[in-house]
């Protein structure tokens, strides 16, 4: 034990780090919660991925009208059935598939735009900035089902261009998010002392600036998974959706809705499976922010 | 200052037109016949070519695209956005009219979700990896992970019809209802607006905080003993502060686009359920002004934001 | 500080709430209203129609309905919503319940000859008082008002909603006698009575004067116009000059546009009518002893419809084989189900609801498949279709699949929808069920630009000139592309037969037909309930609130 911890005294003070982001990767590894909530991710994804081992039902054609609203615990039905008698943990194993890379696509895909453009738009300020930042109120102001039918009608209604309806609307959040960050710490003396000492904007921007405003973004990110997975579930909801017989998490709780009081597991249930979800992105987003702080570096 | 808000406000002028230049177009994209909808082609009546001719003329949606909008933008110009398809009442009126139910829903919900974000945010930071800590993730969780609509029924579900605390919808006027009856059918639309918007506050507070309090110089403060370690601490929860500052100014122009869900759930008369109903009906006036206002909305909100941020970071230079 | 500022903010805004103009602002004829009118129109609608203050004992009936309001123009309304309110202000001749005309404003008609009818209006009608158009002056409604109003309905210029369907029944109408009127037709119209049901007889005065009776509705019904809050009430008041003494001496509408939460007020004794309760509420309804359920007299029907100009779908053997795989018992009965026992849907064997000329369940049901998804895939077979290794039959190397657009707005018909698609998938046709919004999915069967499509409606004594007609059906949300002439035929014919009997006969071979080349995959007819205080009197006798409250029919009533 006490051999261990010198060790990692040693790591720290004597060895200096290869890269800061191999630092990152070895100290999300430390942080237990973080793991934990990896863990919980893995896990929620191996079930879904190998839904077939763990369900005979299929989550489509074995509907059984006569089974209706079973309720959890019925035999043969763990966690009941839906109000159409399908099975509802097969719905939910294979709804997480649909459910999960939606919510995390979403997150991933409008936080790249995002933090690029906020990005820039903070660090060069003047013309560039404002250009981006106005077409940010513009593409906030814009009624988010007008483009949903658009895009629905133009590109044809798959998984695919719900992610895409939906990034468009959500990145412009963390383009502002990252360059109310980015303006702040572009007037930190050692981005000043970067610049001074000559170092490119790209360098600094990436290896300077945006390492201390991951806290925010991160923050951002991980919420982001569980209003994704409920947004792409409303356009459905709203007549745009790709399959009503499909199995989504989102589309699962829509369905409840009108049964609150008299089959509220039709809710509980893929409600429960997005907060963890969304719980355990979040530790990891936890972990990562703390991984991320280049002042917990030493 | 007083040159850039009038620089901002003269840039709003572009981005205007961009704004309404592509909301017309992606509404001339976009499948659905105002026509027939106006009509009332359905159920019980047909129509005749003639009649869809005349109402598409009356309309003027048989001009074409550009001339469209050439006379939306004189329109405009002169202040009139046109008048509804459905309604014929004056676009902007029709907008004000649920103004101010927007308004008080987004001020009470924003209240609502300050109170409790802000001290579960401190707490949660303060007490780092506490059970308080703990309870500020679990809400927030929660909070995004369920519908809008789930917040609304449950809340209707338990306090009004189970407890009969609350009534379960609409509006009350002041002078119409009085006081009590105004703020008792306020309360539930509130609450469960502003628990959600309390679910991002708490996380953003709580991350802002617990980067202030690893600051270098916090640190040193506290490990010296130093005396004014509340000045510095200030200085540094100021600026910690920027994006709770960005999220609430997006989420507050959100609002006042429309709580779509939570108006229609509470019965509540405003700007969200026009919008929506005006988006399925396919009264492109409607949308149009819509938006426009919106993002004079958004245009203003971010403004104060940015006004905010020299404030709170008095290096950040407004340009 | 940040606390006092929000204090403020939320004061200010209370204070806009509470001073927020009450009336709906007069509506816009010319766009540019200046605020000086505005507030001026303002004063005088709260000084002539202030909201009386509620007095014990004042008998209030409360009606919670789902819909936005988007007019009080008596010629410009389509939605039910609109109408639920109009009709108590304004009158028509006749009103019509499924297939019962109840006099309106008329009394009663003879037919000198088929194309000839005489209408003779009530002479104790008069216009409603105590507005800015007639002021406290009592003044008859005449048949002259009556004409002016078919007249100007019929001039295309005056935009009015019902000029297609008028100006198809009528030729002329003259005026006999101050209360009589005679109206011309071509032909013999069977329809000649329900068509006007959809007419409402408003002031001529107000046209003359340029009145804005958006404003200010003012009619000759039981009800007086009071107040307007915009998305939020409307208030009516008892016109004590109508010929019959209403039981209420007020009504007000509140728009509740989510109907489970309708039901959760009526529950809560917010509201005592709510037009529509969806089947989740209905258990909690019927079992609540203040409450009960009253049934709509007519079913509506609901369908899935194919598009007969579908490659797919030109074979009409393969429609048949595609009904006789859904289970649309079982179907109905699962999205039914309720432990109340309340009938809220029945199988729909054919397309006219079982109340109307043309109905004869019996018959139909000889007419149609019964459900057998082993005899489907013998005719998919016997037509060249093969399984394909993946289960789905393949003919010419092309996949049988195809989209079934469901519509977003009633969970019912997007039940209807997925149950078919599922069951289709089972037997190895790749069905996709596609939520599609409602304004798309109209624009989209009317352009043919569909496949199948769950639709309802017909529901009335048109229903099959909607339903089936070549060109009757052309610019509606009905289009299945039949084109059968032999059937438009006995449709037409149907039309012009003034006899009932006559005409149910006509309809139902018309019907029989649409059955044998399964047109629809037939749905349901759905009898939508009403929730309702039993304090609530005389309501249930004709529940419907497509009619005035009070009439010579029914004065509905609140007891104590």
């Amino acid at each position: 034990m006490k051999k261990e911890n010198g060790m990692q005294t040693d790591d720290f003070s004597m060895v200096p780090a290869k890269s800061y982001w191999s630092d990152v990767g070895r100290r999300f590894m430390k942080n237990k919660i973080a793991l934990l909530g990896a863990m919980i991710l893995g896990i929620i994804m191996f079930l879904c991925a190998a839904a077939p081992l763990f369900t005979q039902y299929d989550p489509v054609k074995d509907m059984v009208l006569m089974d209706m609203l079973l309720p959890p615990g019925s035999p043969g039905h763990i966690l009941g059935t839906d109000d159409y008698g399908r099975d509802i943990f097969s719905r939910l194993l294979y709804g997480g598939r649909t459910s999960v890379l939606t919510g995390v696509s979403v997150a991933v895909v409008s936080a790249v735009i995002g933090v690029t453009l906020g990005c820039v738009s903070g660090y060069f300020g003047g013309w560039i900035d404002n250009l981006i930042m106005r077409f940010t109120d513009i593409m906030m102001s814009f009624p988010f089902l007008i483009i949903a039918i658009a895009i629905m009608a133009a590109l044809g209604s798959s998984q695919k261009n719900i992610v895409i309806a939906l990034a468009i609307v959500s990145w412009p959040r963390f383009a502002r998010l990252t360059r109310g960050q980015v303006l702040s710490i572009r007037t930190q003396e050692y981005v000043e002392a970067a610049n001074t000492a000559g170092f490119g904007d790209a360098r600094i921007m990436f290896n300077h600036i945006l390492p201390n405003c991951m806290g925010p973004i991160i923050v951002q990110l991980t919420l982001a998974v569980g209003s994704a997975i409920l947004s792409a579930a409303s356009l459905n909801f709203l007549g745009l959706g790709v399959d009503a017989s499909l199995p989504d998490w989102g589309v699962m709780l829509n369905q409840g809705r009108n049964y609150l009081q008299t089959a509220s597991w039709l809710t509980t249930i893929p409600g429960i499976a997005i907060s963890l979800t969304v719980l355990a992105v979040n530790w990891i987003g936890d972990g990562l922010r703390d991984a991320f702080d280049p002042r917990l570096r030493v | 200052m007083w040159n850039y808000i009038l620089k901002r406000i003269l840039m709003a002028i572009p981005t205007l037109l961009i704004i309404s230049f592509m909301i017309f177009s992606l509404l001339y994209l976009t499948p659905g016949d105002p026509v027939l909808l106006m009509l009332g082609s359905g159920d019980t009546q047909s129509v005749s070519q003639e009649q869809y001719e005349a109402v598409q003329k009356e309309l003027g949606l048989d001009k074409p695209f550009l001339e469209r909008y050439v006379d939306f933008l004189l329109g405009a110009c002169r202040g009139d956005l046109g008048t509804s398809y459905i309604t014929g009442e004056n676009v902007f009126q029709t907008v004000m009219m649920r103004m101010p139910a927007t308004l008080i829903l987004t001020v009470s919900a924003v209240l609502v979700g300050i109170l409790i974000a802000v001290p579960l945010g401190i707490l949660a930071a303060v007490k780092h990896n506490s059970i308080w800590d703990s309870l500020a993730t679990f809400l927030a969780t929660i909070g995004v992970s369920l519908p809008k609509f789930w917040f609304g029924l449950v809340l209707i579900i338990y306090f009004s019809l189970r407890l009969k605390l609350f009534p379960s919808q609409g509006i009350a006027y002041i002078d119409r209802d009085g006081i009590g009856a105004f703020f008792s059918h306020l309360c539930l639309p509130a609450v469960s607006l502003g628990l959600g918007l309390a679910a991002t506050q708490t996380r953003m507070i709580r991350s802002s905080m617990l980067e202030v309090l690893n600051q270098d110089y916090i640190r040193f403060a506290q490990s010296k003993g130093f005396k004014d370690k509340a000045v510095i601490a200030r200085h540094a929860f100021k600026n910690a502060m920027i994006p709770v500052v960005t999220v609430l100014g997006s989420e507050i122009g959100a609002l006042l686009g429309g709580a779509v869900v939570t108006e229609t759930i509470f019965s509540w008369p405003g700007v969200g359920r026009l919008a929506m109903n005006s988006i399925s009906r396919r009264d492109y006036p409607m949308i149009q002004g819509n938006t426009l206002i919106l993002c004079a909305i958004f245009l203003l909100i971010n403004l104060i934001v940015d006004i905010i941020y020299a404030w709170l970071n008095p290096k950040i230079r407004l340009n | 500080m940040k606390k006092r500022l929000f204090a403020v903010i939320l004061a200010m805004s209370c204070l806009m709430t509470a001073c927020a103009p009450k009336e709906e602002a007069p509506k816009a004829t010319q766009p540019q209203t200046t605020a000086a009118e505005i507030s001026q129109k303002e004063t005088t609608a709260e000084g002539s129609a202030a909201q009386p203050a509620q007095t014990a004992g004042e008998k209030v009936l409360t009606i919670g309905t789902p819909y936005t309001l988007d007019t009080f123009l008596p010629w410009q309304f389509t939605s039910d919503g609109d109408r639920y309110v109009i009709s108590n202000i304004y009158e028509c001749l006749f009103e019509y319940d499924a297939n019962t005309c109840i006099p309106g404003l008329a009394e009663s008609y003879t037919n000198p000859d088929d194309c000839t009818w005489d209408v003779k209006i009530r002479d104790n009608a008069y216009w409603q008082t105590g507005n800015d158009l007639f002021g406290d002056e009592k003044v008859p409604v005449t048949a002259a008002d009556v004409k002016f109003v078919m007249d100007w309905t019929m001039d295309p210029a005056n935009g009015s909603k019902q000029q297609t369907n008028l100006s198809s029944l009528i030729t002329s109408v003259e005026v006999l006698d101050e209360h009589t009127l005679r109206f011309h037709t071509e032909e013999p119209k069977a329809l000649f009575l329900f068509t006007l049901s959809r007419v409402m007889i408003f002031p001529k005065k107000a046209i003359d004067e340029g009145f804005d009776l958006n404003a200010q509705p003012v009619g000759s019904g039981a009800f007086k116009f009071v107040s307007y809050q915009t998305d939020d009430q409307v208030v009516l008041e008892k016109n004590g000059d109508y010929y019959v003494t209403p039981e209420l001496d007020q009504v007000i509408f509140k728009i509740i546009p989510d109907k489970s939460v309708a039901a959760i007020a009526l529950q809560n004794g917010e509201i005592d009518i709510t037009p529509q309760v969806l089947s989740t509420d209905i258990d909690a309804i019927a079992s609540n002893d203040q409450l009960e359920l009253v049934p709509n007299t007519l079913g509506w029907y609901r369908y899935a419809g194919f598009n007969c100009k579908d490659e797919l779908f030109t074979d009409p053997e393969i429609r048949r084989a595609l009904a006789m795989a859904v289970d649309m018992d079982a179907a109905v009965a699962a999205t039914f189900r309720n432990n109340s026992g309340t009938k809220l849907a029945i199988r729909a064997y054919g397309p006219i609801p079982l109340e109307l000329p043309g109905a004869d369940e019996a018959a139909w049901k000889a007419e149609s498949p019964s459900y057998d998804p082993d005899g489907a895939k013998a005719i998919l077979e016997s037509k060249g279709w093969k399984p394909g290794s993946d289960g789905i039959y393949e003919k010419d190397g092309k996949k049988f699949q195809f989209i079934l657009k469901t519509p977003n707005n009633d969970n019912n018909r997007v039940k209807l929808g997925t149950i078919i698609s599922t069951q289709l998938k089972q037997i190895g046709i790749d069905c996709v069920a596609q939520p599609t919004e409602w304004a798309t999915l109209l624009t989209d069967i009317k352009a043919g630009d569909t496949q199948m499509f769950v639709m309802g409606g017909g529901s009335s004594l048109n229903g099959m000139e909607m339903l089936f007609h070549t060109t009757l059906s052309q610019s509606n949300s009905h289009r299945v592309f039949y084109d059968n002439e032999e059937c438009d035929a006995l449709i037409e014919k149907a039309a012009v037969t003034i006899d009932q009997e006559e005409r149910g006969k006509l309809l139902l071979e018309a019907s029989n037909m649409t059955i044998k080349d399964s047109v629809h995959m037939f749905g349901y007819f759905e009898y939508v309930q009403i929730g309702m205080n039993k304090k609530v009197t005389d309501f249930a006798k004709a529940p419907t609130l497509w009619y005035s409250l009070c009439n010579g029919y029914r004065n509905v009533g609140i007891s104590e």
